[in-house]
């Protein structure tokens, strides 16, 4: 049996019939189209579809009690016996094999929550004539959602002689796409939410073209990724606009890295880049530490707030006309010394082995991209807390060098594992919308809540508590940014979206809604969203910049009971309201 | 070396690594003050850097000691900046 070819779904339940399992199989069989079941006298079968390789004849497929609809190319449906599934993975003309799925009679709330359905039955705008680029964890190509409108797969994961844009990876075309899997799931979904064409749950921008980037997420991957996408663009001769759901924290929060400056180079007229705002709305990872001379403050760090040990980072600016030095404490009382500026004609870092733990911390004097000062300070824990039962809490010290050194250092806690907090009375909640997030020229989305509950694929209901129906989600990343600049730009639907879900991905059970969509949430949610409603304006006039779909999303954005163009942290300039664009 | 032009991650990674001048241990975004010119292009292949998209600011190599030294010096480079991890903004659910 080729089990690779199988829907996880269909090889979990061909597993569950091998080991006679009929209750389980029997609870599903509802919603995936499995039939005879209970019924001794007959085989158990599957309704699926069939992907097939182009011009594929299946003529000599054959089996006992094997239906094939011959009509379609690529795709085709079958009802198949669970005895007969090893045949068909077999062939070589069969690529992949799915269980059917129930059609749910509605469309999801996201939609028409703000207005889309009003916009698109007015104007007929589909995205047509559009390319849309997703740099993400891939995409899968097999969805029936993009059918046909996949034009390239750069996957920055394969062995390949890569683009002009990068020396690494594979670009893939036609049929070879599907060389690319999206394992992790988040990719697919946010195309579906972007281009997905699906009578259910359909995307806002269905007969766009389609890009997509798998990448690596580091930086130099997502820079290139859009310059990729934009250059794809060109070649088409096609407005583009790029989503990108994705972010970090190591930047000033000014938009002035290197990242973000990227990005801003590539936008332009019919060309536009979406960003998600970020997901730390309710997570600790901020600090405005108050710097009065030479008095020390002191700013607890927790590596991991599970416990685990794990390495973190301490990211930190203030204004040129201060200078301020900086020590960490480890949790048994160990400091470091406190390291003042140190000039640019020697390594700024400097590193320090305490009992509990190697520290190194650099204090350039300057930064040649924004001109502030920054303080990075990576901590490597050693050994577990002291007290068992206690939070091992490391402390950054801060100081002026002299009596008039005064300011505000404004410094992000970042970890591998997102675990990783401040604690006390010097924690902010704003400022947390980092690169590529941060970038001037792109139009950063919050998410706004409008499905919390939902039916899994077992028929069972869940709900969403930590979300208020139709308020901003509390995790959705505040702004403004470092220097004042107003972020996040808009709101959009980011939770709880139903969208495409890989075949490759695995997620939770009760976040499946079928073999066909999963249920996600995030301004990873939102920000394609946001995308998909601006390659229809590009659709509908090319030649639109960032400012001018900006000035657009304002114009028709508000918070509840309140007046287009108010801004606030959370929410932007408010809800779009896609029904008067 | 211009200390002044890399950025903060980048110097911690330099005073960890060891002494391997021509070892290629630095993954690093270069930003420019301008697209290159060809002698600045010849100058940035000599470094290492493979692939320099047409007319960007902004490229990518993995360099080592010594290139990170010539290419701070130049007047034309404004900055290096170590390559970090980004993560995806969604999927978890926040319970």
């Amino acid at each position: 049996m080729e089990y690779r070819k199988l829907a996880p779904s269909l090889a979990a339940a061909y597993e569950r019939y091998r080991q006679d399992d009929v209750s389980s199989l029997r609870r599903q069989s509802a919603s995936l189209g499995w039939v005879s079941v209970d019924e001794p006298a007959k085989p158990t079968r599957a309704v699926v579809s069939l992907i097939c390789t182009p011009g594929a004849t299946l003529d000599k497929v054959g089996y006992e009690g094997l239906e094939i609809n011959r009509g379609g190319d690529r795709i085709r449906t079958a009802i198949v016996p669970f005895d007969g599934l090893e045949t068909l993975a077999e062939h070589h003309e069969i690529e992949r094999i799915v269980s059917a799925h129930l059609m749910r009679p509605y469309l999801d709330a996201a939609r028409t929550s703000v207005g889309l359905d009003s916009f698109q039955n007015t104007t007929s705008l589909t995205g047509k004539d559009v390319l849309v680029g997703i740099v993400d964890t891939g995409i899968d190509p097999h969805h029936p959602a993009f059918t046909g409108r996949i034009e390239r797969i750069w996957d920055q994961t394969l062995h390949g002689p890569g683009v002009p844009e990068g020396a690494y990876g594979m670009e893939l075309k036609g049929s070879h796409i599907t060389q690319s899997r999206d394992t992790e799931g988040h990719g697919s979904h946010v195309s579906g939410i972007f281009a997905g064409a699906d009578s259910t749950y359909g995307g806002v921008a269905p007969d766009a073209r389609i890009v997509a980037v798998k990448t690596n997420f580091l930086d130099p991957g997502i820079i290139a990724g859009v310059q990729y996408v934009f250059r794809i663009g060109q070649e088409m001769g096609l407005p583009t606009v790029v989503n990108l759901s994705l972010g970090g924290h190591y930047d000033p929060h000014d938009g002035s890295d290197s990242m973000s400056q990227a990005i801003d180079d590539e936008t332009g007229p019919g060309r536009i880049v979406c960003c998600a705002a970020g997901n730390e709305g309710t997570d600790d990872i901020h600090a405005r530490v108050p710097v009065d001379g030479t008095a020390v403050k002191s700013l607890p760090c927790i590596p991991d707030i599970k416990g685990r040990r794990h390495d973190f980072m301490l990211n930190g600016w203030y204004a040129t006309d201060s200078r301020f030095e900086v020590a960490v404490a480890a949790p048994s009382g160990h400091s470091t010394e406190f390291q003042p500026l140190l000039p640019t004609t020697q390594n700024p870092a400097g590193t320090y082995d305490l009992p509990d733990g190697k520290v190194e911390i650099a204090t350039p004097e300057t930064n040649s991209l924004n001109n502030d000062r920054n303080f990075f300070i990576m901590v490597r824990p050693e050994r577990r807390s002291l007290s068992p039962g206690l939070l091992p809490t490391w402390q950054l010290l801060i100081r002026g060098s002299g009596a008039s050194d005064r300011g505000t250092a404004d410094v992000w806690i970042l970890d591998t594992s997102g675990h990783a907090r401040f604690n006390g009375p010097m924690t902010s909640d704003d400022m947390k919308i980092g690169s590529p997030g941060c970038a001037s020229s792109v139009i950063t989305v919050a998410a706004y809540a409008t499905k919390t509950t939902w039916e899994d694929i077992d028929h069972d209901q869940f709900s969403a508590p930590w979300l208020r129906l139709h308020d901003i989600a509390d995790f959705s990343s505040e702004g403004p940014l470092r220097d004042g600049a107003r972020k996040p730009d808009v709101t959009a639907p980011g939770a709880m979206v139903v969208s495409s879900l890989s075949q490759d991905s695995e997620p939770d059970r009760e976040l499946t809604l079928d073999t066909a969509h999963v249920a996600l949430q995030g301004t990873s949610m939102a920000s394609p969203f946001l995308a998909g409603v601006c390659a229809l304006l590009l659709e509908r006039d090319n030649n639109l910049d960032p400012a001018r779909v900006k000035k657009i999303l304002k114009d028709h954005s508000a918070r509840p009971h309140s007046h287009a163009g108010e801004f606030d942290q959370k929410w932007g300039y408010g809800l779009i309201d896609a029904a008067g664009l | 070396m211009d200390y002044g032009k890399l950025d903060a991650p980048l110097a911690v990674r330099l005073a960890a690594t060891a002494d391997d001048d021509e070892a290629r241990d630095f993954p690093v975004v270069i930003r420019l003050t301008a697209p290159p010119s060809a002698e600045q292009l010849a100058t940035l292949k000599a470094a290492g850097v493979s692939r320099v998209p047409e007319g960007r600011r902004t490229m990518s190599a993995d360099l080592s000691r010594r290139d990170l030294e010539r290419l701070s010096a130049e007047p034309w480079v404004l900055a290096l900046s170590l390559s970090v991890q980004r993560r995806p903004f969604g999927g978890e659910q926040s319970r």
